[in-house]
């Protein structure tokens, strides 16, 4: 991911099969059936994946919320969302192919 | 070392608890109650303050520690759970909020988690918190688009109006006339796309605009 690639996007078929208000953590279902626990970040990070809100958005968004330097924040958010791409959650719009 | 922790509430019955509650659970010192802004220990490593200490609130408390003295780490205690209270308290420069539906539990954990450097964020409330942090800088970023197309003389004015300057008092310091000033204002409204002067006066003062002439 490079600062030029466009925002991942909730890969199409996932659901959220139970989501913990009170803690923040979700359980998701690929469209295999295959079930993911996400802890609060990695939930609020999935959600935040529109196709439209950009990595830097979300990296400066978590280094302001959490108190931490951006680029700290940008590492540790782009290690997150490769994870959730990795694990099928969410779509990587510069390798889908899409344009 | 361990840790100074204030208490700082309007209430004093709630401070002095929770001032017993932070005592009891042990590995803290705990300095004497704040009732009131003027009784914050700025020697206190954290402060544990309500949204509704007098006079200005706990925010205005945790803001003016922050340009203080830097190093005390203040957790927001707000009185209610919604993305918008907590991303308030984040922008006051709070580094933990806990709300009043939280357990005394989450509160040491916010204590322990913030005197150690870290922030605290309710985790339920994070993906929302994000969402309205992301919203909030959009907005400030399309503000200071707008606010590049001012003019030197439109930004002074309304740096002026941000510094709570009336038209009046802005045409006597420029040495204007109110009508010449009520133009300007105008003008600068417009282009701030913003139907009255306390929006434009509340937009100058967040973007900081008219400060560099004053400089």
């Amino acid at each position: 991911m490079t600062s030029e690639s466009r925002p991942p996007s909730r890969a199409p078929g996932v659901v959220t099969e139970r989501a913990d208000i009170e803690r923040g953590t979700r359980i998701l279902l690929t469209a295999d059936g295959t079930g993911h626990e996400l802890n609060a970040t990695a939930s609020a990070l999935w959600e935040l994946c529109d196709g439209e809100t950009s990595v830097e958005e979300i990296a400066a968004s978590v280094a302001q919320a959490f108190g931490m330097p951006e680029p700290q924040a940008r590492e540790e958010v782009e290690a997150a969302l490769a994870l959730l791409i990795e694990q099928g959650l969410l779509v990587d719009a510069d390798r889908s192919g899409g344009g | 070392m361990t840790a100074a922790v204030q208490v700082a509430a309007a209430d004093r019955l709630l401070a002095e608890a929770i001032a017993c509650a932070l005592h009891r659970s042990g590995g803290l010192r705990v300095l004497p109650v704040a009732l009131h802004a003027d009784e914050v220990d700025a020697e206190a490593d954290v402060v544990v303050v309500t949204t509704d200490l007098p006079p200005g609130g706990g925010e205005e408390v945790c803001a003016h520690l922050k340009a203080q003295t830097g190093s005390t780490r203040v957790i927001l205690l707000a009185g209610s759970d919604t993305d918008s209270v907590v991303a308030h308290a984040i922008e006051s420069g709070a580094d933990g909020v806990v709300t009043d539906s939280m357990s005394f539990d989450a509160l040491e954990q916010a204590v322990s988690a913030v005197a150690e450097g870290q922030a605290y964020v309710p985790q339920g409330l994070l993906g929302g918190l994000l969402r309205l942090l992301i919203d909030r800088r959009r907005q400030t970023q399309a503000m200071m688009q707008r606010a590049m197309t001012l003019t030197p003389r439109e930004r002074e004015i309304a740096g002026m109006l941000g510094a709570g300057l009336d038209t009046t008092a802005i045409a006597k310091e420029l040495v204007l006339s109110p009508d010449t000033v009520r133009t300007h204002v105008a003008r600068l409204m417009g282009k701030l796309d913003v139907g009255t002067q306390a929006e434009a006066a509340v937009i100058a003062a967040d973007l900081g605009l008219g400060a560099e002439e004053q400089t």
